[in-house]
């Protein structure tokens, strides 16, 4: 498998960049559900917490486990919550300035 | 229902065991807790098991990279030093056993030629030793078993002193080395105390990674 560029984000990354800034903060499944794919549905296990795993690695995200006494309140397991990152932010920015340069040449020829 | 989860949950203790506690313990609570908000979101049982399957090649991956990153965290001399034990170790006890087998071979081609009988003490004993070693080099091939393995085998290097006590009487390169190279006595000691030491400096070096696997 070939290596990754230092700096750049897969498609599922900028997914997760993009929902987390929606709200101040997000964990796994409610994630899964917010970005789920009609066709493939949920994100499976492995490669959501991977990525999690990875972009809290890089300091995109950053993770707490919420308060026992809240998910004890809801009668449900602790979330693992996220949020993301300045660093998220400018990451996410930097991938999207390729993308809108697209946009524009294609808008421009047309 | 509670099939699935158990099985998902039994998948991501295999693939986290072995790596550092804080982080295995992590993954299994977040898959947890999701495991809970999917089932009472109403996922079928065939959707959860469809992510977890799905994410298995993820979750290999993921489990190499935290080994890999657990790995680096060992200083390089302490890496150097086990691997250059793991070598020793290795080499120590094939050769044991191989010794072993060769000995009780050679007695059996005598024993069926019809010049010795077949259960002398010596032989026996020989016997026993080749079978502890073996049983050393199984405890050996498993992480979570090598340093009892190194530990068991400390002591087998005894076969050596059987082993030659056996051959003088059938070897006639054993008896002529033991006859006539005088350091030969002091050198078969001298082995066996190296090996026993590399063993038991493997077993002590073994136990604290067989703790931080846990």
């Amino acid at each position: 498998m070939p290596r990754r560029k230092a700096g750049a984000i897969l498609p599922l990354e900028v997914s997760i960049l993009e929902h987390g800034l929606q709200s101040e903060t997000f964990y796994g499944f409610g994630l899964a559900r917010a970005i789920a794919d009609s066709d493939s549905g949920l994100t499976a296990h492995g490669t959501l917490y991977k990525a999690l795993s990875r972009m809290t690695a890089a300091g995109l995200l950053a993770a707490e486990w919420e308060a026992p006494e809240l998910a004890e309140a809801e009668g449900r397991p602790r979330r693992r919550l996220y949020r993301v990152t300045g660093e998220g932010q400018r990451t996410l920015a930097t991938s999207q300035v390729p993308q809108r340069i697209a946009v524009s040449t294609s808008v421009s020829l047309a | 229902m509670s099939r699935v989860i158990r099985w998902v949950e039994a998948w991501a203790r295999y693939y986290t065991r072995e790596l550092s506690p804080t982080v295995a313990v992590d993954r299994r609570a977040e898959l947890a807790s999701d495991l809970f908000e999917h089932a009472a979101a109403e996922g079928t049982p065939a959707a959860i098991l469809s992510r977890a399957i799905r994410g298995i090649p993820a979750d290999l991956a993921w489990r190499h990279e935290e080994r890999r990153a657990v790995r680096r965290l060992v200083p390089m001399e302490r890496r150097v030093v086990g691997g250059l034990i793991g070598w020793m170790v290795g080499i120590a006890a094939s050769s044991l056993l191989a010794f072993g087998i060769f000995s009780i071979a050679i007695t059996i081609q005598f024993v069926v030629r019809g010049e010795i009988r077949p259960f002398s003490a010596t032989a026996v004993t020989v016997l026993c030793l080749t079978i502890a070693v073996g049983c050393g080099v199984v405890l050996l091939l498993r992480r979570r078993t090598r340093a009892l393995g190194a530990l068991w085998l400390a002591p087998t290097s005894l076969l050596i002193h059987f082993g030659l006590s056996d051959l003088y009487s059938k070897s006639q390169t054993v008896a002529r080395l033991s006859s006539e190279f005088l350091g030969w006595g002091i050198m078969s000691v001298l082995t066996m105390v190296a090996i026993s030491l590399v063993f038991l400096a493997a077993a002590v070096l073994w136990v604290p990674a067989r703790k931080d696997a846990r």
